[in-house]
């Protein structure tokens, strides 16, 4: 079986900072995958290289056998590419029900202009009750009609989860989605987590350094650091690793 | 190669001009962040004092120093200190706006202030223009010439000297080469920022002054007009070299004379490629210049987006009473408006009020480009012009109805809109804004001079609409009809607001990464509002020609385009209503003050009004109606009680 998302040899530099060397990892269909590493080590900019954010200087990207790493940001997301900032990236102005209603729309691909003009362009009773469902799946009712800018940061973080699941992507990057949130709202968000991956076969690609988060959630593993892939595997293999310690958790070796 | 020196040397001064003011404009745009648009009109200003006081029986070096040595300077300390020192941490639309606002109000101030008709023959500052003083190449230098050349030779050795040796000067190129150095280095940002706007402009007096016997008639819109070249110069410079901008300057002025020596005299591309060179050249410089395209589009760069607007006062507040209360005001107050136009107000106004409303149509074109999707032009009116010229000529040879005229009006104009928003959405905030203006420029002195187009001056003659039995000639008629047109392009604008295209553009605003991380993509939403924008544009366009009867090429000219930013970011720019509002205050305000038996100077009190409505804009965004009718909701909240208004 070929690999939902296959990463091969890819670097990228920043100036004379080597953020990505050679980095090659891949992710099955429905495969939950831990991104680990220590601060500044590449996971960011992996990410965006494999959303369309940045361009990889050198190496190859396929997701579902096609190779993508010259598409535009929209053109993956169109083809089930989701994902999440670890600083968060929300619409000002808009409402946490617009939120999903805006990715919502863009998923069902009904927006037509003729649409717009013939004053046809609200959602559909199906839309609705996508957005709706979504709401309760993340337990953002009580918040729905709040404007983005009044939300705590923990909510922020389930908006723009939310906003990525409602399009039913083949693959979900999160970008370290507990930062910034207290004990509570993080065990919060691994149940959510937890429950989203009972319910749906999304593959992840989780970035997170909560390292309770991550083993509740993934079984593989693979560890950057300095740009470089030093391990990857089962994930409780991965933190036996001496150089993982060292480099992860700031063991001395 | 003497004919090419021949050909040649007549650009000097020019381009010594064109230097000139383009090291001003990077100057005060490295120090401040503000685009200077009002440049041309710091130029005409102190032309003017100069004019004045040598008319006055003034020695000219007690004239030079009044105008340019101390006015000058005064002028910029006056609006750095009034203005420009609160923009400078403000978004794109903001700056523009409070420029094009100077630009605007500037001249009005000095000719409100020195009433007179025209002014020929400004005089020169130094050596007399009548007098050749030796031959170049053939061509005869006279005093004027040789003088700005000497001139501006001693002001770049000036400024070269300061800029290395004095320590304002060392502050300001550490400014300007390195912007976040500044807090950290302890240098007041402040006060360089003083410092720099004071000296750019005595640069654009100096200009003005040097210029003035060149135009042989003192015009604010041949300064005005200065001022792309200016921006051309400093885009040679990538908006950062002060070298660089003075060589491209030069070289500007040279390419101008050397086009107008090698193309056939009397033909349109003479004239009109002449003086559209330099927008020409800063399409170009904007489009293929990568450092360029890059120093203003960075992502981080503060000044590459407009900032999402507040939340409309109808979301800010939930209150359904109140709510519906406005909506019943809104449509009571309509409906009066539309049966007193129809009954007992007099034809003129009925004239004037169909004029407000036609331009009301054009206004909407920018509640939907700049309100909703945060984008700038400043070609509206050219728009306007080709909807306009479009239908006039379908009409006139063809036959059409102008009732189908203004439908092809609005996709001509449309069509054209994509044109031009292919290549500039490119670019986006500022240099998106700067090349509608030079493509602005560019339809206004080349594409509408011609007989097909908009026949110069002259123009051309669109008639009224027949339908069936229906005649729209007659006033009254026509007012329905503009009343129906504006109808349907607000039903347009909303339709768009509330279906997918405005959820789009509401994303957009808010993040444009995140936009296109759940498949949105910017490029095409950009372009389609940019056409539709345009469209409308052109609607409107049509109407007004039509209410007109004959329109030419100088009702659509840029500087209108301007003012109609100005005119509408001041009274609301992101709800429909603004616009409607926008087409009233300006067509009943400059009517009012045109009216018989005022004094002539008070037509320009319009100017002055929205020139300081700019600065209004600059504190309250929202615009004016916005502002006020948040107050009165903020005023009820305290005394009602069940209206929540959110911050
Ligand atoms: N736009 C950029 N310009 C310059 N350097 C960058 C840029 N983005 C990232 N870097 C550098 O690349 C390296 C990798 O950064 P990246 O953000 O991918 O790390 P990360 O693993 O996500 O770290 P963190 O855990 O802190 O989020 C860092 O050294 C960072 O400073
Ligand atoms: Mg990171």
């Amino acid at each position: 079986m070929t690999a939902l998302l296959e990463v091969s040899g890819v670097s990228k530099r920043f100036g004379g900072i080597r953020a990505l060397e050679d980095v090659s990892l891949e992710v099955l269909s429905g495969e939950a995958v831990g991104l680990i590493g220590p601060n500044g080590a590449g996971k960011t900019t992996l990410f965006d290289c494999v959303s369309g954010v940045s361009q990889p200087e050198r190496g190859a990207i396929y997701y579902q056998g096609r190779r993508i790493d010259r598409l535009p940001i929209h053109r993956r997301a169109r083809l089930g590419i989701g994902r999440t900032f670890q600083r968060l990236e929300l619409f000002t102005g808009m409402t946490v029900r617009e939120h999903l209603a805006v990715a919502e729309r863009e998923h069902s691909g009904d927006g037509r202009l003729w649409k717009d003009l013939a004053w046809r362009g609200g959602l559909t009773s199906e839309e609705t009750d996508s957005v709706e469902a979504m709401l309760k799946e993340l337990h953002l009712e009580s918040v729905a009609e709040s404007p983005i800018e009044a939300l705590s940061l923990g909510q922020g973080r389930l908006v723009e989860l939310g906003r990525a699941l409602i399009q039913e992507p083949a693959l979900l990057l999160l970008d370290e989605p507990s930062s910034g949130l207290d004990s509570r709202e993080s065990a919060e968000l691994a149940a959510v987590l937890n429950q989203i991956r009972a319910t749906r076969n999304e593959a992840v690609l989780l970035v997170e350094h909560d390292i309770d988060l991550v083993q509740a959630i993934v079984s593989r593993a693979v560890v950057l650091d300095f740009g470089r892939v030093i391990a990857s595997g089962p994930l409780d293999d991965v933190l036996r690793e001496g150089a993982v310690r060292t480099a992860y958790l700031g063991e001395p070796a | 190669m003497s004919q090419f020196l021949s050909y040649a040397t007549p650009g000097l001064p020019y381009g010594c001009v064109f230097a000139l003011l383009g090291m001003g404009l990077v100057l005060t745009y490295q120090t401040s962040g503000v685009f200077n648009l009002a440049f041309g009109a710091q130029a005409y200003a102190s032309a003017l004092v100069f004019y004045e006081c040598v008319a006055n029986g003034w020695p000219t070096w007690a004239a030079f120093l009044v105008a340019v040595v101390v006015g000058a300077p005064l002028l910029g300390l006056v609006m750095d200190r009034g203005l420009y020192r609160f923009v400078r941490t403000k978004p794109v639309l903001v700056k523009l706006v409070a420029a094009l606002g100077m630009l605007i109000a500037i001249p009005a101030v000095f000719q409100f202030a020195f009433p007179g008709g025209n002014r020929y023959n400004p005089p020169s500052l130094w050596l007399s223009p009548s007098i050749v003083y030796f031959h170049l190449a053939g061509d005869p230098i006279n005093g004027s010439e040789l003088s700005t050349v000497i001139l501006t030779a001693a002001v770049a050795l000036g400024l070269s000297l300061m800029f290395h040796f004095t320590q304002a000067g060392l502050r300001m190129r550490a400014i300007a080469e390195s912007p976040g150095m500044v807090e950290l280095a302890g240098i007041n940002a402040d006060r360089v920022g003083m410092a720099s706007w004071m000296l750019s402009s005595f640069l654009a007096g100096l200009a003005g002054v040097m210029l003035a016997p060149v135009f042989g008639d003192l015009q604010p819109l041949n300064f005005t007009v200065l001022l792309v070249a200016a921006v051309a110069a400093a885009a040679a410079g990538s908006l950062r070299s002060l070298p660089y901008t003075f060589l491209g300057g030069i070289v500007l002025g040279l390419l101008e004379e050397l086009l107008g020596g090698y193309l056939p005299s009397g033909h349109v591309l003479s004239s009109g490629l002449r003086p559209g060179l330099p927008f020409v050249v800063l399409l170009g410089l904007l489009l293929f210049l990568p450092g360029l395209r890059r120093r203003w589009t960075r992502s981080d760069d503060p000044l590459a987006v407009v900032r999402p607007p507040p939340a409309p006062l109808a979301s800010a507040t939930r209150s359904p009473s109140l709510r519906r209360t406005s909506r019943l005001g809104t449509t009571v107050f309509c409906l009066a408006f539309v049966v007193s136009c129809l009954t007992w107000v007099s034809p003129n106004w009925v004239f004037n009020l169909s004029q407000a409303l036609a331009l009301a149509i054009v206004f909407l074109s920018l509640v939907l480009l700049t309100g909703m999707s945060g984008q700038i032009s400043l070609c509206q009116a050219a728009f306007a012009g080709v909807g306009a010229f479009t239908a006039g000529q379908l009409a006139v040879h063809f036959n059409v109805s102008i009732l189908v005229g203004m439908l092809i009006a609005g996709v001509a104009a449309g069509a054209v809109g994509a044109v031009v928003a292919l290549p500039a959405l490119r670019l986006g905030g500022l240099a998106l804004a700067l090349a509608t203006l030079a493509f602005g420029l560019l339809a206004d002195n080349i594409g509408f001079q011609y007989g097909w187009s908009g026949n110069g001056e002259s123009g051309i003659s669109i008639p009224r609409p027949v339908l069936g039995p229906v005649n729209f000639a007659g006033d009254r008629a026509f007012f329905c009809l503009t009343v129906v047109v504006l109808g349907l392009c607000i039903g347009v604008v909303m339709a768009i607001r509330r279906g997918t295209t405005g959820r789009q553009l509401a994303a957009l605003r808010g993040s444009e990464l995140a936009a296109a991380s759940i498949g949105i993509n910017p490029r095409r939403a950009k372009i389609l509002v940019f056409t539709l924008s345009a469209a409308i544009a052109g609607v409107g366009g049509a109407v007004y020609g039509s209410l007109e009867t004959s329109v030419s090429a100088s009702d659509f000219n840029t500087l209108l385009s301007l003012v109609f930013v100005v005119v509408v970011a001041t009274v609301g720019v992101y709800t429909v209503e603004g616009a409607v509002e926008a087409g009233l205050a300006y067509v009943v305000l400059s009517t009012l003050l045109t009216s018989p038996g005022l004094p002539a100077a008070w037509a320009n009190i319009l100017e002055l009004v929205f020139g300081a409505g700019a600065i209004a804009y600059v504190l309250h965004p929202e615009g004016a109606v916005e502002y006020v009718k948040r107050l009165v909701v903020e005023h009820l909240a305290r005394h009602g009680t069940e209206i929540e208004v959110l911050a």
